[in-house]
């Protein structure tokens, strides 16, 4: 019986060990080493969205809406200049692009309401355009789109002055003839004979001793009409209206904000003597608007760190290197306006933009619309009164969406139905961004994205990404693009929308990516792309 | 970032690891040992049957057990046991402190079958639908210096991690010994080692703030953790107790 017990006991013994050695082996491998890779687990996933505010600066080319891929320089002046940052949280004095555009953020610390609006300055400088300059007031949180109309340097402009008693006053173009009845406004040069003669040449010698022997230079000049001519350098004319910030009695105000003329000293040539310095003269520049109704605000203008100041009708300039703006500003504005509703027939994000028109048909200012089907955006600081949007056919993914006449700016709700476009089927992108040197950590951001097909001149549809989950319309069978502005350079992963006659994802990229069908039958793809370390060192990842 | 060290302090479960390994050293060596006591024991005693009540602490939790034994070599044994741990901790993490709190809950009500092969020593199979519970709440405490600015701590959120075994119902084997004591052998000491087939862990992940995307189920991160620590389904038991004989 013992020799029975013992046998029993070994049997048993036996049994219990491998059971236990075959359910524990595992147990002794690390499980924060990916089993499958070999490498560190990915343990977290982490977003941006302490970021409440995201703001997208578009360079345009104001004759065409091109964007401007040139190198740019973007900085901020005013009151919450120093509250912008990039995604990684730095306030950088000055940025660099070649990407025509720029995704920047505000500090999370900053309120943000009607009551306490976000103000600043935007500039820009972009070789072979003149410099940009805009005040913006943000009333809101949100998704914020500003298209920078950039406008070209122009040709310089001759006038020649004619005597009036005792000035000369500059209105005849030398090289071509543009009537003033054409505008509503009219800007005058004008010099003294008694600050004439202040003047000196390029050799420091004053052109006229006295205001006798000028007169008498002018009396006996064989070309009278050339006998003064002022160069007016990068005159430009043509600008498009806008939403712009202007201190009106010591308050900032959005207002309509139309630029009417301006333009910088070129040169002055007195009977054929260069002028070097006005000495204790100087030129008086006047302007005056012709139609009615006057506008709310028309002069020259210039800007103070955050927004416009009006200083009248009427400027003397001391020094031969200045420049001069003439504006004029509607202040018929509600900071809160009327809602728009983007709905539609299909699940998606979108990014819509549309050119808004007053009844006169004059552009009052361009947005961007950018969100998910369906969502409901207020308009900030509009015009009053009736406006037609005006939809941009920028987004292949989209029919063409009819005009919407809004009987008010300021009031009401109006709704916009968006149809997707014939060939394109609604998936979802779900986006984990890995950092090569940290894999336990990835990003799913909330960020501006685009996508077109690879290798395409399609426009690029914008898409907008909450937590790295983004619904999009694409069309079947291409291989797409997927990229995100991180400062001045795109990060860019692939996609496929191919799948063979099982219904079997066929990657046909060198992308990370994986799908699998979601309960409403879209397809998802789960990329995971490695983010370029540099953008892990701005995080500190 | 902020959870990785708490997230991989909780799941990594080294503690269960080693645990298992000592409980097997532990199982190994006592019946080993018992060879001897095997031989020599008064086996088949007629005192064996009978009603028992007892009391246990083991890894499992503190409790109560009631066994019946037929006869020398088979019994039945219930019980309940219970453990339930609340542990306050902070941490800090890329600079962010947090507040942690880890409740671990663990037990259940047990349904085993013991086999006594001597008079000492048995082996025990059943079952125990667990109560096995670990979760891990926390939240920053602190603000997060991120490039040139401060993100409040509120905006970086908080969260929860649980573990729970895939099986509510899960499979027992272990060995003991018993010792008895009195007149009628009517004092029982016992001390069991053990594992529970618990199954793959189940792991459930809720964040909110800047962790929120590790808790949204179309990252499956909760999936891929789980596959990563699919290999921890056995819990450890290291038990000790002590009943009486009611008749």
């Amino acid at each position: 019986m013992k020799k029975i017990v013992s046998n029993i006991y070994k049997m048993l013994l036996g049994f219990v060990m491998a059971i236990a050695v075959l359910s524990c082996g595992e147990m002794f491998n690390n499980p924060t080493i990916d089993k499958d890779t070999g490498e560190d687990i990915n343990l977290l996933i982490v977003d941006f969205n302490f970021f409440t505010t995201r703001m997208n600066f578009k360079l345009l080319d104001a004759d065409d809406n091109a964007q401007i891929t040139k190198s740019a320089k973007i900085w901020f002046t005013g009151d919450n200049a120093n509250d912008i940052v990039n995604f990684s949280g730095e306030k950088n004095s000055e940025y660099l692009t070649e990407q025509g555009e720029m995704e920047l953020t505000i500090d999370p610390n900053v309120e943000i309401t009607a009551s306490s609006p976000f103000n600043y300055g935007v500039h820009v400088e972009v070789d072979g355009y003149q410099a940009f300059t805009q005040g913006i007031e943000i009333q809101s949180e949100g998704k914020k789109t500003y298209e920078l109309q950039l406008v070209k340097k122009s040709n310089d402009e001759t006038l020649t002055g004619t005597e009036d008693d005792d000035s000369f006053i500059f209105g005849a173009l030398v090289a071509k003839s543009v009537s003033v009845d054409d505008k509503s406004y009219k800007v005058q040069f004008g010099i003294t004979k008694a600050d004439m003669i202040q003047f000196t040449d390029t050799n420091g010698k004053e052109l006229f001793s006295s205001v006798a022997e000028l007169e008498a230079a002018y009396a006996n000049s064989s070309d009278k009409a050339n006998f003064l001519q002022l160069t007016i350098s990068n005159k430009k004319t043509d600008y498009n209206a806008g939403i712009d910030v202007v201190n009106v009695e010591g308050e900032k105000q959005s207002v309509l904000f139309k630029k009417l003329e301006s333009g910088s000293f070129g040169s002055l040539v007195i009977d054929g003597k260069v002028v070097k310095s006005f000495q204790n003269g100087g030129i008086t520049a006047s302007c005056s608007y012709l139609s009615s109704p006057v506008p709310d605000l028309f002069g020259f203008t210039g800007f103070e760190t955050d927004s416009w100041s009006f200083t009248g009708t009427s400027k003397w300039f001391s020094t031969p290197d200045f420049s001069y703006l003439v504006a004029e500003a509607s202040l018929d504005i509600c900071t809160t306006g009327a809602n728009i509703k983007f709905s539609s027939n299909a699940q998606s994000s979108f990014s819509i933009d549309a050119d808004i028109y007053d009844a006169d048909g004059s552009l009052i200012k361009s947005t961007n619309f950018k969100g998910k089907f369906p969502e409901t955006f207020t308009l900030e600081n509009v015009p009053s009164g009736a406006a037609t949007f005006v939809f941009r056919t920028n987004n292949p993914a989209f029919a063409p969406i009819s005009d919407l006449s809004v009987t008010d700016l300021c009031s009401g709700t109006y709704k916009v139905d968006v149809d997707k476009a014939d060939g394109y089927e609604e998936y979802q992108i779900v986006l984990k961004a890995i950092c090569p040197d940290n894999p336990t950590i990835a990003i799913a951001p909330t960020y501006s994205g685009q996508i077109r097909i690879k290798d395409s001149n399609d426009a690029w549809q914008g898409i907008d990404m909450e937590g790295g989950i983004v619904d999009v319309l694409a069309k079947p069978g291409e291989v797409y693009q997927l990229r995100l502005l991180w400062e001045d350079e795109w990060e860019t992963t692939d996609f496929s929308t191919q799948f063979d006659a099982n219904g079997n994802y066929i990657n046909t990229t060198d992308s990370k990516v994986v799908t699998e069908e979601l309960p409403d039958g879209r397809i998802r793809f789960l990329i995971e792309h490695e983010f370029e370390q540099n953008i892990c060192d701005d995080m500190g990842w | 970032m902020s959870g990785r060290k708490l997230l991989c302090n909780m799941l990594n479960m080294n503690w269960i690891k080693h645990l298992s390994f000592l409980v097997l050293c532990l199982g190994f060596s006592f019946l080993t040992l018992a060879q001897d006591e095997n031989v020599s024991s008064n086996y088949r005693a007629p005192q064996a049957k009978g009603l028992y009540l007892g009391g246990q602490v083991s890894t499992n939790g503190f409790g109560g057990n009631l066994r019946y034994a037929f006869n020398d070599n088979f019994s039945v044994r219930t019980g309940y046991e219970t453990l339930s741990l609340s542990v306050d901790f902070d941490f800090d993490e890329n600079d962010i402190a947090y507040d942690a709190t880890m409740d671990f809950k663990t037990g259940g009500i047990l349904a085993l079958v013991d086999f006594n092969y001597t008079k000492n020593l048995y082996i025990s199979v059943g079952a125990i639908l667990n109560s096995f519970n670990t979760e891990v709440e926390g939240f920053a405490v602190s603000d997060y210096e991120y490039g040139d600015i401060v993100i409040p701590s509120e905006a970086i959120g908080d969260f929860v991690f649980t573990a729970k075994p895939g099986l509510s119902v899960s499979p027992y084997a272990g060995a003991g010994y018993r010792a008895f004591w009195g007149k009628r052998d009517g004092i029982v000491f016992n001390f069991e080692t053990g594992l529970y087939y618990m199954g793959p862990p189940d792991i459930e992940i809720e964040a909110t703030g800047l962790l929120s995307p590790t808790a949204d189920p179309a990252f499956g991160q909760a999936e891929y953790l789980e596959y990563q620590f699919d290999a921890y389904k056995i819990y450890p038991v290291v038990k000790i107790g002590l009943a009486v004989k009611l008749f």
